[in-house]
């Protein structure tokens, strides 16, 4: 009866998704989704990778923009969907049931002037989002913005330590609740860097390894990939 | 690794296998493949993959590692977290179609209830083919020229599976309990005692424990345990009270124990209230195909662990359910079905399964139109290629040749 009771337990983890999410992130990740629609304009059509079950995309459709999600549960997909009819903004939200490498079979090059994503790309190898960050190189018009909210490994190896602690202590209550572990993506930068975005804005949250990174996708395609130095702004958030 | 920490890791992966444990994701070149190498797909448990680079050592191949979360292919699966999706990303991150030249990818057939193969040949021009249900066969599968032998098709539970699965429970049990020991250590150190011993003798005991059938397994797990603490309390000179909290406890665990049955197996499932009325682990499931409907496409053949289908070869080329008692509710066949040709006699299902959309309408719609397959229940069945194929040795000789020729093609 344990095992089955455990099992039980897991099994029913996506439907406590959004409050156990919550949970794990003490509310930061609202914080930082609010920080990420408060960046989107009104008209942009934006593409959300992994929208799950719309919390973000919900809150970039009050601003007035277009979103695109896309996500491979179809139960995610269905709240979503239920939240933005109820809200009466349905109409400007298209959702695609498809995994994170097929986006270019769904969308034409540059036909996004905004793409967003939060909490995926963790779960992900580095090849993976490299993949996934070439793609949206694609998708992009030129100047078009890439917005991506996850946790990172903090450069410092001090910090480093401190989070790897931290990871192993709130191991076993993910497991529990969302039977997945995020793990904290290394090198963020310079795979964005390396799809030839230009990052123009880092924000860290003070004893958190979540990072905001903004980038754009330079008018002019032939100039080259920027490099670390020419980051404009690095803020630290409390 | 060394041998030492090779030890080691595996010893602490055993213990803990009920947990995600996720590595790498990706393409591994095992030894100097080409692109005509096989190419095998896994989950990215590291345990599994660490021992699948073990058994393909000495073979030119590739193993594309999909995302399982961490977990075992079976149950990523059923919980719909390893599905065409992981293997389409995982094919199109790693540029296979520019790496290999052929279009072919040997799949667990674990991973069918829930990978939809038609979707991952759609998107990226793959075929899976099912390959051995045990890591352990795969040098001799391959060795076969890629075919799987007649014992390759069925699950397995075998002697070291069964003493993982007591290690891995007795673990899980354990950590469960832990937090007692900073209150009543002494009573929680004897339960853990009482845990692993029970799970040991569960596991390991199990060809020789009777099969449950009216709690027959539990009941005798349970007097077994009771006998043995009894007597451990008669050396101490237990007093009374001690004999009833240790008795009253050892019977509660082995009840525990024999819930956990109905699903902590390879070979059992069911749901807990069934095996409360009936005593049994029979699963709920009891699969029906509509002749009018299936296509002979053999994929449900070729997923299901326990042989519950065979091929009929002769006058209709059609797949019959002839063992449906042996099925164990893991819905491989379903989510293969691509003629949607599965009813469910029972109405009941354990609902674990969750890779499937449809179920709940598939499990619950109207068979009655089937009564007429009942037929081919029991209905005597031979093995070739480890596929069960309805036996028809009475019948005439014609017949016969038709159904080789037909045969082969389909298996091939």
């Amino acid at each position: 009866m344990l095992m089955y009771g455990w099992m039980k337990f897991v099994e029913l983890a996506p439907e406590r998704y959004d409050w156990a999410v919550r949970l794990m992130t003490a509310g930061r990740l609202d914080r930082l989704k609010d920080r990420i629609a408060g960046m989107v304009n009104t008209n942009d059509r934006v593409l959300d990778i992994g929208c799950g079950t719309g919390t973000l995309a919900l809150r970039m459709l009050r601003r007035g923009a277009t979103v695109t999600g896309l996500d491979m549960s179809e139960h995610m997909l269905g709240v979503a969907r239920k939240y933005a009819d109820g809200e009466g903004l349905g109409s400007r939200l298209v959702l695609i049931k498809d995994s994170v490498t097929q986006l270019s079979k769904h969308a034409k090059p540059g036909s996004f002037d905004c793409i967003v994503c939060t909490m995926v790309l963790g779960e992900l190898s580095s090849e993976y989002v490299k993949f996934v960050f070439d793609e949206c190189f694609n998708l992009l018009r030129p100047g078009g913005r890439l917005l991506i909210g996850d946790e990172v490994w903090p450069e410092n190896p001090f910090m480093h330590a401190i989070y790897r602690a931290m990871l192993v202590v709130s191991w076993i209550p993910q497991f529990l609740l969302l039977r997945r572990v995020n793990y904290p993506v290394s090198d963020m930068r310079r795979l964005i860097q390396d799809a030839g975005f230009k990052i123009n804005h880092v924000e860290n949250w003070l004893m958190t390894s979540f990072s905001l990174i903004a980038a754009t996708k330079s008018e002019d395609l032939t100039a080259n990939s920027p490099s670390f130095s020419s980051i404009e702004q690095m803020q630290w958030v409390q | 690794m060394g041998r030492l920490s090779g030890f080691l890791w595996e010893t602490f992966h055993t213990f803990f296998r009920n947990f995600n444990f996720p590595c790498e994701l990706g393409l591994i070149r095992v030894g100097n493949p080409t692109a005509d190498s096989p190419v095998f797909v896994s989950g990215n448990y590291s345990l599994v993959v660490e021992r699948l680079l073990r058994v393909l050592q000495g073979t030119d191949c590739y193993l594309l590692v999909a995302n399982s979360r961490g977990s075992n292919v079976w149950c990523a699966a059923g919980m719909n977290e390893y599905t065409e999706h992981d293997i389409v990303d995982a094919i199109n991150v790693s540029h296979l179609s520019k790496i290999v030249r052929h279009r072919q990818i040997i799949a667990p057939p674990y991973a069918a209830p829930g990978v939809d193969i038609r979707a991952v040949k759609r998107e990226t021009g793959f075929h899976i083919k099912w390959g051995p249900t045990h890591l352990d066969d795969i040098p001799a599968y391959i060795k076969h020229g890629y075919k799987r032998s007649n014992d390759m098709v069925q699950v397995q539970f075998g002697f070291r599976d069964r003493l993982e699965q007591a290690l891995a429970n007795t673990c899980t049990y354990s950590l469960t309990i832990a937090i007692g020991l900073l209150f009543i250590p002494k009573f929680i150190l004897g339960l853990i005692a009482l845990i692993a011993i029970g799970h040991l003798l569960w596991f390991c005991g199990w060809n020789w424990l009777p099969e449950e059938h009216y709690w027959r397994r539990t009941a005798t797990v349970a007097a077994i345990m009771m006998l043995l603490v009894a007597s451990f309390g008669n050396l101490r000179g237990w007093s009374a009270s001690q004999f009833a909290i240790w008795l009253v406890t050892t019977l509660i665990l082995v009840v525990v124990m024999g819930i956990d049955g109905c699903g902590s197996s390879a070979v059992y499932k069911t749901t807990a209230l069934h095996w409360i009325t009936k005593g049994n682990y029979d699963s709920l499931f009891d699969p029906v195909i509509d002749p009018e409907r299936c296509t002979n496409c053999m994929q449900c053949v070729l997923v299901c662990p326990m042989n519950v289908f065979a091929a009929k070869r002769t006058g209709d080329y059609k797949v019959v359910a002839v063992h449906p008692d042996n099925c164990i509710d893991c819905m491989a066949c379903v989510k293969q079905c691509d003629d949607d040709a599965f009813f469910n006699r029972s109405a009941e299902f354990k609902g674990d399964v969750k890779s499937v959309p449809n179920l709940a309408e598939i499990m619950t719609r109207d068979w009655s139109h089937l009564k007429d397959e009942d037929r081919w229940l029991n209905h005597p069945t031979t093995l070739r290629n480890g596929l069960p194929v309805l036996d028809v040795s009475g019948n005439g000789k014609a017949e016969q040749t038709a159904e080789q020729t037909h045969g082969s093609v389909a298996f091939s």
